[in-house]
């Protein structure tokens, strides 16, 4: 896969992700997605880290004082069609369920059966691609706006 | 919520592995009780993690392993137990399928002699007994496998073998130089073996031989041709999204320190910036919630690359591959060596590749020793 169709993909991602999560109107796009659920997030989890949470507020427009106590709902953000399977060394990696029909699954235990995965399933996108997506649609404003130029551009360095 | 949790209920061990990244063998002296493994699997439930893997040390060695797999599969979480099958019988098997555990994943390290030699002498032929227990009480069973030196050459033939033992998974993954590899650094795989390597493993993932599924360990890969073989191919993004540490996947030691993934380094090895806090004193959802917590992770930023990481045209993306294997590298100046597509730019391969590389890349290796374009071209199965 070429990069811009990788990169592509993360876009549509997050933008189905996005439009799927009902926020306040305060709250940034993306902002509001992360691997918290309980603090609207890696904005506040990045304060520690600086220049990141700067860089995005900037973006999203957003100061940590919009930011709801409790995240908003996003358990139906994504579906688990977009995320590749996480194979964590030392774990014992669990194939998705539609793998391999052939295969009996009778052995599995009532309980491991009901709501394989459910609630894993319910993924959030990653803080770092919600940062791509920012950076991304912040190169796009400012190319597309001479106001938006001022927004602080934090893009990786690419030839 | 967290994906996956990695769960070490003890660290004591039964064996002597060679490349143990965990220096199991003696408990550590204030493993969580009883009751407090209990409470942890609650707190688990609570957080709505969905896959949980029982690990150790050895975690058969400790007699209450399946009384923590029935909490957590009652509240229909996927459970697996990975074990080391030296002591495994079918009174285990038994146990795990009476528990309603999903999976038993156990360690096989290559074909008997390079297998015995990593492990300890004996160990393969009770692997194999151990996986006909738990085929024969129908339960699932996979099989992890660590790559080094002595076993590269003959993954074909393992896979040969798993197939006809009717496993259902096997999982992949390199010998990384921390803990006891690291005093057998000789046994790690030279890094442009990820030339032939991850070619070889793509495929093994798209032919599926025998219906059984590959997975590629999150710390093979990366961009290039391979890659989409390597992760899942029918989901919208199947290309390695970075380290999952901290973001979608939770590890628990059995003293109830909390880090993001099981393999990263902690008090055993005299370090400790991984661990994020104790389930003794706080909460895991506290912990996991935590507004600083795993920022080597969810505070990442591009400027925290090294290496040719800085200049490659996916760093934003992959973040500098897997945190674990980024540390024991231990070397800031040379980004991640085992990245695949880092070597097949140092070594001039860009068929390997799908985009030609862009200038910043082509100036980071020109001059470069060592980097011979063809070189290291290996076998492309």
């Amino acid at each position: 896969m070429k990069e811009k169709e990788l990169r592509e993909r993360i876009e549509q991602f997050l933008r189905k992700a996005a439009r799927n999560v009902v926020v306040p109107a305060s709250v940034g796009l993306g902002l509001s997605v992360s691997g918290c659920d309980q603090h609207a997030l890696h904005v506040k989890a990045a304060d520690a880290g600086g220049d990141l949470a700067a860089q995005v507020s900037d973006v999203a427009k957003v100061s940590t004082s919009d930011l709801p106590p409790a995240a908003p709902e996003v358990r139906d953000a994504t579906s688990p069609s977009d995320l590749p399977l996480m194979a964590v060394p030392y774990l014992v990696a669990l194939p998705p369920d539609d793998v391999a029909p052939d295969q009996t699954r009778d052995g599995e235990s009532e309980a491991g059966t009901q709501g394989p995965d459910a609630a894993a399933d319910a993924y959030v996108p990653i803080p770092p691609l919600v940062y791509i997506f920012h950076m991304q649609r912040a190169e796009t404003d400012a190319a597309a706006s001479p106001d938006a130029a001022a927004t602080p551009s934090a893009s990786p360095e690419k030839a | 919520m967290p994906r996956a949790c990695g769960w070490e209920i003890t660290l004591r061990c039964n064996m002597g592995c060679r490349h143990c990244g965990s220096l199991a063998g003696r408990a550590r002296d204030d493993e969580l009780s009883h009751d407090e493994c209990l409470r942890v699997a609650d707190e688990l439930v609570q957080l709505r993690c969905g896959r949980v893997t029982l690990t150790g040390g050895e975690p058969t060695l400790r007699q209450d392993w399946d009384v923590f797999g029935e909490r957590l599969a009652r509240q229909k979480v996927r459970v697996a137990i990975l074990s080391n099958a030296w002591t495994w019988s079918r009174r285990d098997a038994e146990r795990a399928a009476r528990a309603g555990l999903c999976c038993v994943g156990f360690s096989l390290d290559g074909l008997e002699r390079e297998h015995d030699d990593f492990r300890g002498s004996g160990s393969f032929p009770r692997v194999l007994a151990a996986l006909r227990t738990v085929r024969d009480v129908g339960l699932e069973f996979g099989v992890n496998t660590t790559i080094y030196r002595g076993n590269r050459h003959q993954l074909v033939a393992l896979r040969d073998l798993l197939v006809s033992e009717g496993v259902r998974s096997w999982q992949l993954q390199y010998a990384v130089a921390t803990g006891a590899m690291a005093r057998h650094r000789e046994l790690v795989l030279p890094p442009e073996d990820v030339l032939w390597l991850v070619p070889q493993v793509a495929e093994f993932c798209r032919e599926r031989k025998g219906g059984m599924y590959i997975v590629a360990s999150d710390h093979i890969g990366y961009y290039g041709r391979p890659e989409a073989h390597l992760r899942q191919a029918d989901v919208n993004m199947p290309f390695w999204l970075g380290c999952w540490a901290g973001m979608q996947a939770l590890a628990i030691e059995s003293n109830g320190d909390v880090k993001g993934c099981l393999s990263l380094p902690s008090a055993r090895h005299g370090e400790t910036r991984f661990v994020e806090g104790n389930l003794r004193t706080t909460s895991l959802r506290a912990i996991w919630n935590r507004a600083a917590g795993f920022a080597y992770n969810r505070g990442f930023h591009p400027e925290q690359l090294r290496g040719f990481c800085r200049v490659c045209r996916y760093g934003d993306v992959c973040r500098g591959g897997c945190t674990w294997k980024r540390y024991s590298l231990n070397d800031e100046t040379s980004g991640d060596m085992y990245c695949f597509y880092f070597q097949a730019l140092k070594h001039g391969r860009h068929d390997l590749l799908e985009d030609e590389p862009t200038e910043a890349e082509h100036a980071y290796f020109a001059g470069c020793s060592g980097c011979a374009p063809g070189a290291a071209a290996g076998t492309l199965v």
